[in-house]
C-alpha cells in the first residue's frame, strides 16, 4: 500500500501541494485528474522519491521515502512512465532498454535475461525486441517504456500523462495493456491525465485542484458532481454531458460515461417514452 | 543537412567492428585520434586515411552514409583551411598585393583538413558501431581505476556517452526548429553574413530550451529506473576475444608504422 499523509510542498512561497492525505492499493487502477498546474506531477514524483516531502510523509509498502537508504527500494517498487515517448529510452535497441533497470539493480545476468523476456511479453512487444527504438511509433515507444519498468517487477506503476502525446489508436493500445497488467499481475496503477474519457475505465477517480484533493470515489460518483467538475477546470466526456443535459430537462436517465452505455440508455429511454404515449 | 551528422549515432549491425569489445574500440579510437593528430606528413596521413577506410569497409555501414556525415562540417573545414592558407609564411606560390599563398601554407592547410576529417571519421565509426549503453559501460570499466582516487568514474562515463548521444538529437532538433521557422517565412540561406547570423538567433533559443528539457526528462526517466543505485551489471558481458586481439595487434603495427614514417621525415 502507498500511504501519503499530510504531504505539503511549496515552490518560492507558492503552495503546490496542500496537506494531501491519500492511499493507493495494489491491483486497482486509480485515475488522478486535474487541470494544468494543479500539482499532479508534483504529487507523483513524491511517490517514487524523486521529490521528498517538505512536510508530512509518503510510505510505499511501509518504506518511508525520506529515508535515504530506501530510495532505490522504493523506485524499484514504484515504476514511472513519463509523457514524452522521445526522451525516456536509455538504450537504442528495445531489449537493451528493457535490461537497463535490472542492470542498474546489479542483478545476476541470468535473472536479467529472464526479466527482460517476461517484461517484453507482459508489455506485448516481444516481436519488437531487436528493433531500434528510433524506428518505433509513439505508442510502441511508450510500451517499451512500460517494459523497461516491468523489468523491475514493481508493485505499482505511475503514468504521468503517459498517453497524452499519442494518437487515439496507440492510446487505446497502451490503456489496454495497462488494464491487463492490473488484472493479470495485480499491479496498482496511478493514471494521471487531464482527459476525463480516460478515467472511465478506472476503479477509482481522484480530482486534484490547486494542490488539494477535491474528490475521491468511483467514476460514477465523482462524475455526477458536475459543479465540482466544472469548478476544477475539467470537462465531462461528451456522452456524460449529453446525459446531464437530459437529466436537467427532466428525463429519467442515469449518467452514462461511455458512448456505448449512453446509446443504450437513450435507446431504452426512447422505448419507454413511446410506450407511455400509447 | 544537420541531420547527416554521424557522430553519436548508432547503426545496428553484426560486422566484426560491431562485435568488438567496446573497450577495445574506445581505446582504438583514442589511439587513432592521437595518431592522426600527430601525423605531420602526407605519407603518414594517407596511411591513417587507409586505416579509416578499411575500418569503414569492415563496419559494412554504407560509405555514402559515412561521407554524408562530413558534409555538415564543410564550412568549418573550409574556414580553417583558408586561415592556414593565407597566414603561413614560406616559399611563395601565388600573390596579389599583400595577400599571398605559400607552398608551406597549402600543405599545412591540406594536412589540417585531413587531420580533422580523419578524426571525425574515427569518432563516428566508434559511435556508429557501438550501442550507447555499451559505450557507457565500456567507458565506466576503463575509468574504474579512477575510483581509487575518488573520481566518480561511472558518472564521468555516463556524461561522456550522453554528450555523444545528444549530438544527433541536437542536430535533429535544430533542423526541426529551422523547418518550423522557415514555414513562417524565415530565410536562413541568403543575405549578408550579419543577416544570416541574425536569422539563426530565433533558432538557438528554442533549441537550447528543447534540448535542456529533453536532458531533464531523460535524467528523470533514468532516476526512475534506479540508475545510480550502485555498480551496474551489464547484461552483455565484455569479452576480450580473438577479434579484439587481432584488432589491438593491427593498431600496434599501425602506430609503429606511423612512428617510423614520422621518424624518417
Ligand atoms: N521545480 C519547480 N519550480 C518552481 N515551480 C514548480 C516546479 N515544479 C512545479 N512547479 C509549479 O508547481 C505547480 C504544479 O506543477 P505540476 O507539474 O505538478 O502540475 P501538473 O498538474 O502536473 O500540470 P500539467 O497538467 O501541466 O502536467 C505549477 O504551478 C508549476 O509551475
Ligand atoms: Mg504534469
Amino acid at each position: 500500500m502507498i500511504e501519503i499523509n499530510g504531504l505539503c510542498r511549496s515552490y518560492n512561497n507558492t503552495e503546490v501541494l496542500k496537506n494531501v492525505t491519500l492511499s493507493f492499493e495494489p491491483g486497482t487502477l486509480t485515475a488522478v485528474l486535474g487541470r494544468n498546474g494543479s500539482g499532479k506531477s508534483t504529487l507523483a514524483r513524491h511517490i517514487n522519491a524523486i521529490l521528498l516531502p517538505q512536510r508530512g510523509y509518503v510510505r510505499v509498502d511501509r518504506l518511508d521515502t525520506s529515508d535515504d537508504s530506501l530510495v532505490y527500494d522504493i523506485r524499484e517498487r514504484v515504476g514511472m512512465v513519463f509523457q514524452n515517448p522521445e526522451s525516456q529510452a536509455a538504450a537504442s535497441i528495445v531489449e537493451d532498454d528493457t535490461a537497463f533497470a535490472p542492470e542498474n539493480l546489479g542483478l545476476d545476468t541470468d535473472e536479467i535475461i529472464k526479466r527482460v523476456d517476461t517484461a517484453l511479453r507482459d508489455a506485448g512487444i516481444e516481436h519488437l525486441r531487436k528493433k531500434p527504438i528510433s524506428a518505433l511509433s509513439g505508442g510502441q515507444k511508450q510500451l517499451t517504456a512500460v517494459a523497461g519498468i516491468l523489468a523491475m517487477r514493481p508493485g505499482y506503476m505511475i503514468f504521468d500523462e503517459g498517453t497524452s502525446m499519442l494518437d487515439p489508436e496507440s492510446r487505446k493500445r497502451v490503456m489496454d495493456c495497462v488494464i491487463r497488467l492490473k488484472n493479470e499481475l495485480g499491479i496498482g496503477i496511478i493514471w494521471i491525465t487531464h482527459y476525463m474519457e480516460e478515467a472511465i475505465a478506472a476503479d477509482r477517480v481522484i480530482i486534484i485542484d490547486r494542490g488539494a484533493i477535491k474528490a475521491d470515489g468511483t467514476p460514477e460518483d465523482v462524475f455526477s458532481d458536475t459543479e465540482l467538475i466544472a469548478d476544477s477546470g475539467l470537462e465531462l466526456p461528451p456522452s456524460a454531458r449529453l446525459c446531464m443535459r437530459l437529466i436537467k430537462e427532466g428525463f429519467d436517465i442515469p449518467l452514462a460515461l461511455t458512448a456505448e452505455d449512453c446509446a443504450k440508455e437513450i435507446h431504452q429511454l426512447a422505448q419507454r417514452l413511446t410506450e407511455e404515449k400509447r | 543537412m544537420l541531420r547527416d551528422i554521424t557522430i553519436g549515432r548508432y547503426v545496428p549491425g553484426n560486422s566484426a567492428l560491431h562485435r568488438l569489445d567496446p573497450r577495445t574500440k574506445l581505446l582504438g579510437a583514442l589511439v587513432y585520434s592521437a595518431a592522426v593528430l600527430s601525423c605531420s606528413s602526407f605519407i603518414s596521413m594517407s596511411a591513417a586515411g587507409a586505416a579509416a577506410a578499411a575500418a569503414a569497409l569492415i563496419s559494412k555501414i554504407p560509405v555514402s552514409y559515412i561521407i554524408k556525415g562530413l558534409k555538415p562540417l564543410r564550412w568549418f573545414i573550409l574556414f580553417t583551411v583558408i586561415i592556414n592558407l593565407f597566414c603561413i609564411d614560406g616559399k611563395i606560390l601565388w600573390h596579389l598585393g599583400a595577400v599571398h599563398i605559400t607552398y608551406e601554407g597549402v600543405s599545412a592547410a591540406a594536412l589540417l583538413a585531413l587531420r580533422f576529417i580523419f578524426f571525425v571519421l574515427g569518432t563516428s565509426l566508434l559511435t556508429l558501431t557501438t550501442p550507447p549503453i555499451a559505450l557507457t559501460d565500456g567507458l565506466a570499466r576503463l575509468l574504474r581505476p579512477l575510483k581509487a582516487v575518488k573520481l566518480p568514474a561511472d558518472d564521468i562515463a555516463m556524461i561522456i556517452s550522453i554528450t555523444l548521444r545528444f549530438i544527433p538529437s541536437f542536430a535533429d532538433e535544430a533542423e526541426r526548429i529551422m523547418k518550423a521557422q522557415k514555414a513562417r517565412g524565415a530565410d536562413f540561406g541568403s543575405g549578408s553574413m550579419i543577416s544570416r547570423v541574425r536569422s539563426i538567433m530565433p533558432v538557438t533559443i528554442p533549441l537550447f530550451i528543447s534540448v535542456f528539457r529533453r536532458a531533464d526528462e531523460l535524467s528523470l526517466a533514468m532516476d526512475a529506473r534506479c540508475y545510480g543505485k550502485g555498480v551496474r551489471n551489464p547484461r552483455k558481458k565484455f569479452f576480450f576475444g580473438r577479434t579484439d586481439a587481432y584488432f589491438s595487434l593491427i593498431m600496434i603495427i599501425f602506430c609503429g608504422f606511423l612512428a617510423i614514417i614520422e621518424f624518417f621525415n
